[in-house]
């Protein structure tokens, strides 16, 4: 479970969750398929579809030095019905 | 003593204004959110909220509750202790702790903002306690806890308990770690309660026997005699003497030393206390001498140098030379004796002005002996009846009025000290530190019982006997206390000083009916 860095607890997660959605941010460079793949291996679920947006990035400067935060992947993966996967208590906010 | 939960949350909601907002009628409808949010608790305790009632719901399974007054109670159990306190067990069963936990919660929902979450909407417990930290939700629990079990735990002694003197015995970490959503939470509490004034004899206060003794001074006519002697000293002429020696009733001037007498008969090392040059010594009032002194002096003439033994008596003032044999030097400056003027008519306005004959200067002096005499008699008379009643009562004073009384004492002793000596500001914060004053409270914790015993023992009084005093004398006296705090330009707080006047009218009126109704007896030393 490279990729997934973590669940989003948020309103708009929390609503999905209803909707058998699950949202996750993934570091950048995975894609879709790759984390399609993955939480279907690691959790035995069946991904009926993923959705992501990249989440805007925050510069940071100290002085002179240019850098940023870290850049994340927010997927949505939508199971198929009867499917869940049991969130972890780990929460970063 | 069992009380109703039910009812207590009710009749909680209803006396506590306070705590009205963590009853609201949306206390509850932020738990039935979704199914997530049972799947965390606080991380010590394994419960977890699973079906939660509507608001709706909630507010009539209460109110069921409350009608038929089962349910869950605080268990409480008292145990008396020595020092007038109460100690009660507490078990406060899982349902009040279920409800403290959810009212923090809500209080922290609103505190809070947490991210992800816009102002104002559910948060999930678990993200809530995840942002805010189980540990402190736990801590505020059990703070919560506590300010709802304390009042109903301590309501058996209500009346009697003793103000700010709520002690939780039990150690607030150990409360933290034990605390359990499941567990049946439990502290230990003590409270000071007014003490029981229980008297030694029968007969109680009525028949009390004082004896009191009055020193000499205090005679009006002994004292009234010395007043004129020294009147008319103090208007008698010095002369000089230089055919004769040192006679009782002359004034001397001398230079005295002394040296302390070792067992080998050497000499030692000088007492630099009873050194003195140019010392005025008036032979008629020798009494703070030490004795054979005087005798060894008698017919020294001026300019004689005379040394001598002398030891120290074993009650002599000073300690450090109790019992010390000294040997002394003394060199005869001067010799004065007095004359004295006649005493007639014409003296009489110099002894005292505006007094025209002998008679109406003895008369006046006598007067205001007489009044020194009677108010001394008086004092003396308050204090034997006090230190009596003290005797007999015996009183299990408890710790938090001793701590008070003590401490007012020590204060009113360091505002003395202050007036008199003009402290700065560090030598008063170094006095007025914590450690100081436990200091003082060890030294004087005779005293101050002694003291409560009496005021107890006063009040027990006042109330036995229905006395009364007018309510224009209250008001009159704290308008005089007013007045003095105003001029002192002091803060007052107009309520403690009226409390501290009734006291006072209080012990008099005491004072007053035990003067009429006990036996005094006067002894003349």
């Amino acid at each position: 479970m490279d990729g997934i860095k973590y669940a989003v607890f948020t309103e708009k997660s929390l609503r999905l969750l209803g909707k058998n959605q699950y949202t996750f941010n993934v570091e950048s460079g995975f894609t879709k398929t790759e984390i399609k793949h993955w939480v279907e291996l690691f959790f035995g679920v069946k991904v009926v579809a993923v959705n992501s947006h990249r989440l805007p990035g925050k510069g940071r400067r100290i002085g002179p030095i240019l850098g940023h935060t870290m850049h994340y992947r927010r997927m949505i993966i939508t199971l198929q019905p009867g499917y869940s996967i049991p969130l972890l208590d780990r929460e970063k906010n | 003593m069992e009380l109703a939960t039910a009812a207590a949350v009710v009749s909680t909601a209803s006396t506590h204004p306070g705590r009205n907002r963590f009853y609201s009628s949306r206390s509850a409808s932020w738990s039935n959110c979704s199914p997530l949010s049972s799947s965390r608790s606080l991380s010590t305790s394994t419960s977890r909220f699973q079906i939660r009632p509507l608001p709706v719901a909630w507010a009539a399974v209460e109110l069921r509750e409350a009608a038929s007054g089962g349910g869950d109670s605080v268990r409480v159990t008292e145990t008396l202790q020595p020092g007038s306190s109460v100690k009660f067990s507490v078990e406060v069963p899982p349902s009040i702790c279920q409800e403290c936990y959810e009212t923090t919660l809500m209080e922290y929902s609103k505190r809070f903002k947490v991210p992800g979450f816009r102002p104002g909407k559910i948060v999930p417990e678990n993200v809530l306690i995840n942002y805010v930290g189980p540990q402190h939700v736990r801590a505020a629990t059990v703070e919560a806890i506590l300010r709802h079990t304390l009042p109903q735990a301590l309501s058996s002694v209500e009346e009697r308990a003793l103000e700010d003197s709520v002690r939780i015995l039990t150690k607030f970490d150990d409360m933290n770690n034990s605390f359990s959503l499941e567990d049946v939470f439990r502290y230990d509490v003590a409270v000071d309660i007014i003490p029981e004034v229980r008297w030694l004899s029968e007969d109680k206060y009525k028949n009390l026997k004082v004896v009191i003794e009055i020193d000499e001074i205090v005679d009006a006519e002994k004292a009234a005699e010395v007043e004129l002697k020294r009147r008319r000293k103090a208007l008698g002429l010095l002369r000089i003497v230089t055919d004769r020696g040192l006679q009782v009733g002359d004034l001397a001037v001398f230079d005295i030393s002394a040296e302390t007498i070792t067992t080998d008969g050497s000499k030692g090392e000088k007492i630099p206390s009873a050194e003195s040059t140019g010392f005025h010594l008036d032979t008629e009032e020798n009494n703070n001498l030490v004795p054979g002194f005087l005798g060894s002096l008698i017919g020294i003439r001026p300019g004689e140098t005379r040394s001598f033994p002398i030891q120290f008596p074993e009650s002599f003032d000073q300690e450090s030379l109790r019992g010390v044999r000294a040997q002394f030097t003394v060199v005869c400056k001067e010799l004065f004796f007095r004359q004295l003027p006649e005493l007639d008519d014409s003296l009489a306005e110099k002894l005292l002005p505006g007094c025209t004959t002998m008679d109406q200067v003895r008369e006046r002096i006598l007067e205001r002996c007489k009044e020194v005499e009677k108010t001394a008699i008086e004092q003396a008379t308050d204090n034997a009846i006090l230190d009596q009643l003290g005797q007999l009562v015996e009183v299990d004073v408890p710790r938090s009025l001793f701590q008070e009384q003590g401490q007012m004492l020590y204060g009113a002793k360091l505002l003395q000290l202050q007036a008199e000596t003009k402290l700065d500001r560090d030598q008063l914060a170094s006095l007025s530190s914590e450690k100081s004053v436990q200091e003082y409270l060890k030294n004087e914790r005779e005293n101050i019982t002694r003291i409560i015993k009496q005021m107890l023992a006063v009040g027990e009084i006042f109330k036995a006997e229905n006395l009364q005093y007018s309510t224009e004398q209250l008001i009159k006296e704290v308008e005089n206390s007013i007045e003095e705090f105003k001029r002192y330009n002091q803060d007052y707080d107009e309520g403690n000083i009226k409390q501290q006047v009734q006291d006072v009218l209080e012990a008099a009126k005491v004072l007053e009916w035990l003067k009429e109704n006990c036996t005094i007896e006067y002894i003349r030393r």
